[in-house]
């Protein structure tokens, strides 16, 4: 090829009518749509599994909408009392969440800003999270035995708190430390005692943290499986256990695992949407020089 | 208002020991800078007096009571800090009026106050923006002011202006010494900066070390300095040094720099008297060589004979590189100076200020 010679021009797809920025936005719309239904469908189909009827499940071609939502199953969920297990799931990972917040935040905080235990305590609180549970499974069930805990709140709410405190001080004591020690100190000398700089300064700007760490806290506690069929019986079965008994060797109930897990859903759903506008970056702008 | 003293104060990180034995004692009203390059101990020694560090020996008084235990709320003081530690969550006014309300100022006294320290800072106009929407200066106002509103025993500062461009830290620094005309109050100032020392300073704490290498007013450093390293870190551009030979001639004294012979003054060189022979070290200041005029040199003057290396341009002054014997060697002249590389440039060298240092103790003699 000669240095003069001009690239050949590619032929445009677009109309020539079309500005580029125009054209650029239609393609990112596509490709935010394509990942939207990827990642919606499975639950509209839950949903709509759960308000269609026996027939219509298993029906081919798939029905994409029942023609009559049918929601007589919710009410046998109420009926039957199956809808304890979300107020089951509802109050453990509650508790759980608030407890492993406050202890994992405080803690956090030592570790941050005393380096409490080095470097090493860190790393080793953080390994704890990467147990497998089925590992510590049995001798955890025959110490609950021991306790008196198998089937009852407080041995799960301690045991999530438990399991979820490497993960909260982990990413707390990353928020922390994303805050200047200077801004704390600032508020030392302006008249604060530390709890006081905690509260007012150090909890104010590390809000995003605390609430994106509190939502997955709940949400680790809301879908943990192993240990909560293994340490329930009746009492205090949660959701995702509750689901499996729809599950038999005969029958599978697919309208009320869809049900059960509409319900299960919702909580989370409200508790993201609600929490979502404290999960706004750039609360720390402005602080230092940047 | 508040006098400081510290008495022989340590301070141990791990097996770092950063501040060695330091004995301060700042007077009511003054101002004081701490001073001296990185590492030095003057940002610890700021934060052991604010109580944002323990003192691992020693004792902390201010106002004649020892703080060494108290917390820093309670040591009434008032900080500004090199990165300005807004609180980012707040609108600037809240910021200012942070310190008087978490000291239980009343509601009705909180907004005029904090509006005075915001006209003195020329920040009025910005009190209901929030920190991210401020500029590095005017950032740094609204530190100064959230300082400025409380009426505290002591204000501190750490660095405050080495994060501003040089025309602002220029500006903020006349109006930090202005604010102390206005205010007297006790200001204890760190910076690694010797100018900003110099120029604010009633009094200056040069430290080296973890040590105080010497202390006192900003013009005796200057004139005085009672080591090398004083010497050469009190002034701008920097005192050149050269190895030199103290000679006795005919009852004078005179130094000897390679092949050049430099006479000292006699008030001088009767100090000196027996000292004939010494090696030292023979420093002066850029601007304490004057271009030579006439036959006969300054009174107090040595003639040097000089060949211009390189020439730098100021503006009200031009700078001049030249060899004495092997050592490269910095002339301040006049700007109006139209030197060339290569020219001969006959100086007068103002012996009576020259500083004669011991090369071993590295002290001045």
């Amino acid at each position: 090829m000669t240095a003069d010679a001009a690239p050949p021009v590619p032929a445009s797809r677009w109309p020539r009518w079309l500005p580029r920025e125009r054209r650029r936005m239609i393609w990112r719309f596509l490709i935010a749509l394509v990942v939207q239904v990827f990642f919606l469908f499975p639950v509209y189909w839950l949903f709509i599994t759960s308000i269609k009827s026996a027939g219509d499940i298993f029906a081919r071609p798939p029905v994409w909408f029942p023609g009559e939502p049918n929601f007589r199953i919710f009410g046998v969920l109420f009926k039957d009392g199956d809808v304890w297990a979300i107020y089951n799931s509802l109050i453990i990972a509650s508790i759980s969440t608030v407890v492993a917040m406050i202890l994992g935040t405080a803690a956090a905080y030592s570790l941050a800003r005393f380096k409490t235990g080095g470097q090493n305590l860190a790393i080793w609180i953080i390994s704890q999270r990467m147990i497998p549970p089925i590992v510590i499974v049995f001798p955890i069930f025959l110490l609950f035995v021991w306790f008196g805990w198998i089937d009852s709140y407080v041995g799960l709410i301690l045991l999530y708190i438990a399991f979820n405190l490497p993960y909260v001080i982990w990413m707390m004591r990353g928020y922390i430390e994303d805050i200047p020690v200077e801004v704390e100190e600032s508020a030392l000398t302006d008249g604060c005692s530390r709890w006081q700089a905690l509260r007012k300064i150090v909890f104010p700007m590390a809000r995003t943290g605390i609430f994106a760490t509190a939502v997955f806290t709940f949400i680790f506690a809301w879908n943990e499986f192993v240990f909560a069929l293994i340490l329930t019986r009746h009492d205090v079965l949660t959701f995702p256990v509750l689901v499996t008994h729809y599950y038999g060797a005969q029958s599978t109930f697919w309208s009320k695992i869809a049900a059960l897990s509409v319900l299960g859903t919702l909580p989370v759903f409200f508790a993201v949407a609600t929490l979502q506008r404290f999960l706004v970056r750039g609360i720390t702008m402005g602080a230092v020089k940047g | 208002m508040a006098g400081v003293r510290l008495r022989g104060v340590h301070k141990r990180f791990g097996k770092v020991h950063a501040v060695r034995g330091v004995d301060i004692e700042i007077p009511d009203r003054a101002f004081t800078v701490l001073v001296g390059p990185s590492g030095c101990g003057k940002s610890t020694l700021l934060r052991m007096i604010a109580g944002l560090e323990e003192v691992t020996e020693g004792t902390v008084e201010i106002d004649g009571a020892v703080v060494n235990d108290v917390r820093p709320k309670d040591r009434d003081v008032a900080m500004v800090f090199q990165n300005y530690a807004l609180y980012p969550h707040m609108s600037v006014f809240e910021n200012v009026a942070f310190g008087l309300r978490m000291r239980g100022t009343a509601g009705a006294e909180v907004r005029p106050r904090v509006e005075k320290a915001a006209a003195m800072l020329g920040i009025m106009d910005l009190l209901e923006r929030q920190p991210r929407q401020l500029s590095g200066g005017q950032r740094q106002r609204v530190a100064m002011g959230r300082a400025l509103v409380r009426d505290a025993k002591l204000y501190l500062f750490d660095e405050p202006l080495s994060n501003l461009d040089a025309q602002l830290r220029d500006e903020m620094r006349t109006e930090i010494k202005r604010l102390h005309q206005e205010m007297q109050r006790t200001m204890i100032y760190v910076t690694h900066d010797q100018v900003e020392a110099m120029t604010l300073a009633d009094r200056i704490v040069l430290l080296r070390e973890g040590e105080i290498e010497q202390e006192g007013p900003p013009l005796e450093l200057y004139e005085r300095p009672a080591t090398r390293f004083v010497a050469g870190f009190i002034g701008s551009p920097a005192m050149n040094f050269a190895p030199a030979e103290l000679e006795a001639a005919d009852g004078a004294v005179q130094v000897r720099v390679g092949e050049t012979v430099l006479a000292l003054p006699p008030g001088r060189a009767e100090r000196l008297g027996g000292d004939g022979g010494r090696a030292v070290l023979f420093g002066i200041r850029p601007e304490h060589m004057y271009r030579a005029e006439g036959e006969a040199p300054r009174p107090d003057c040595a003639r040097l004979d000089t060949t211009v290396e390189i020439v730098e341009p100021m503006g009200a002054n031009t700078l001049v590189n030249f060899h004495l014997g092997e050592t490269s060697m910095l002339v301040r002249l006049d700007g109006s100076a139209a030197e060339r590389p290569g020219n001969a440039l006959p100086l007068d060298v103002d012996m009576s200020r020259a500083v004669l240092v011991d090369p071993e103790s590295e002290r001045v003699i």
